[in-house]
């Protein structure tokens, strides 16, 4: 197991990262409610949730020791978030 | 030295028995069923992208009924969860068993604001009439939530457990399925909430 093959951030800092990335959710939500800015909202959203999801897997889970696994379940999370997020920008909103 | 060297050896092969889950930290066992769960949320989620395309008005009509402020705020109370068990993992390893409890008593207490907030978001609904068969959104809505909040009611018992029993291994092993439960949170808040 290659240890501390990618840095392990501070967990203090990857909760306030955290935070930050959920306050944006929320600022992209905003944006997606709206008519012309509701694709880049609906983006951002799904970006915000996957660097969320990325961090938990690297810092919380510790997968930073274990980069491969890592980057199978970032794959993975981003696969199914653009598919989601697709389906939903690809129907207009009513 | 000759047989400490054998014990090691052996320990190794033991540890490397499980292919390339042996690279993951804590049991492998336990991301086994890691990797069950985020697939069965992963496929309910889709699931739900799916209905909501064939059916926007009602989804978008129905989602209105949400309240973003709740979901947000269980998103924060989880987050600050998984930070504290994360948190006793490291005081586990460090051999600081009684810094551990507490913060895996912490993280247990910040599990049961999220309950107490998602009971009262359920307790809202029902009270405005929208029930498990109200349409097929309250339906996904119910059932991935309270599937979700069954996950955070097993998640206790098992940090309740590794607090009582607190080796580095249970620790690490059951904090795992803590933050499991917050990593699916996150997706389903993003695609229940937000989009």
């Amino acid at each position: 197991m290659p240890h501390g093959a990618i840095r392990e951030r501070p967990l203090l800092l990857t909760w306030a990262v955290l935070m930050a990335l959920s306050a944006l959710g929320a600022f992209g939500a905003w944006l997606a409610d709206g008519g012309t800015l509701r694709l880049a909202g609906l983006g951002a959203i799904a970006l915000f949730t996957l660097f969320k999801a990325r961090l938990i897997l690297a810092n919380y889970l510790e997968l930073s020791r274990a980069p491969g696994w890592l980057a199978g379940f970032s794959v993975a999370i981003f696969l199914l978030l653009a598919m989601i997020f697709c389906l939903i920008a690809l129907v207009p909103a009513p | 030295m000759g047989d400490g060297e054998g014990a090691c050896n052996e320990a190794v092969e033991i540890s490397s028995g499980w292919g390339p889950l042996s690279a993951l930290p804590g049991d492998a066992m336990m991301w086994i069923l890691i990797i069950s769960e985020l697939a069965v949320f992963g496929a309910a989620l889709a699931g739900y992208a799916v209905s909501r395309a064939l059916d926007p008005e009602l989804f978008s009509a129905s989602q209105a009924h949400l309240d973003p402020f709740s979901g947000a705020l269980n998103t924060a109370i989880l987050l600050t969860s998984g930070a504290f068990a994360a948190g006793a993992v490291r005081q586990a390893r460090a051999g600081a068993i009684r810094t551990t409890r507490w913060l895996i008593g912490i993280a247990f207490l910040f599990g049961l604001a999220f309950l107490t907030v998602k009971v009262g978001e359920y307790a809202g609904h029902l009270a405005d009439g929208y029930g498990l068969e109200a349409n097929t959104f309250f339906t996904l809505y119910y059932l991935v939530t309270g599937f979700h909040a069954a996950h955070v009611v097993f998640g206790l018992m098992i940090l309740a457990l590794v607090a009582a029993f607190a080796s580095e291994e249970n620790v690490t092993t059951g904090c795992a399925f803590w933050h499991m439960v917050d990593l699916v949170w996150v997706l389903v808040f993003a695609v229940f909430y937000l989009s």
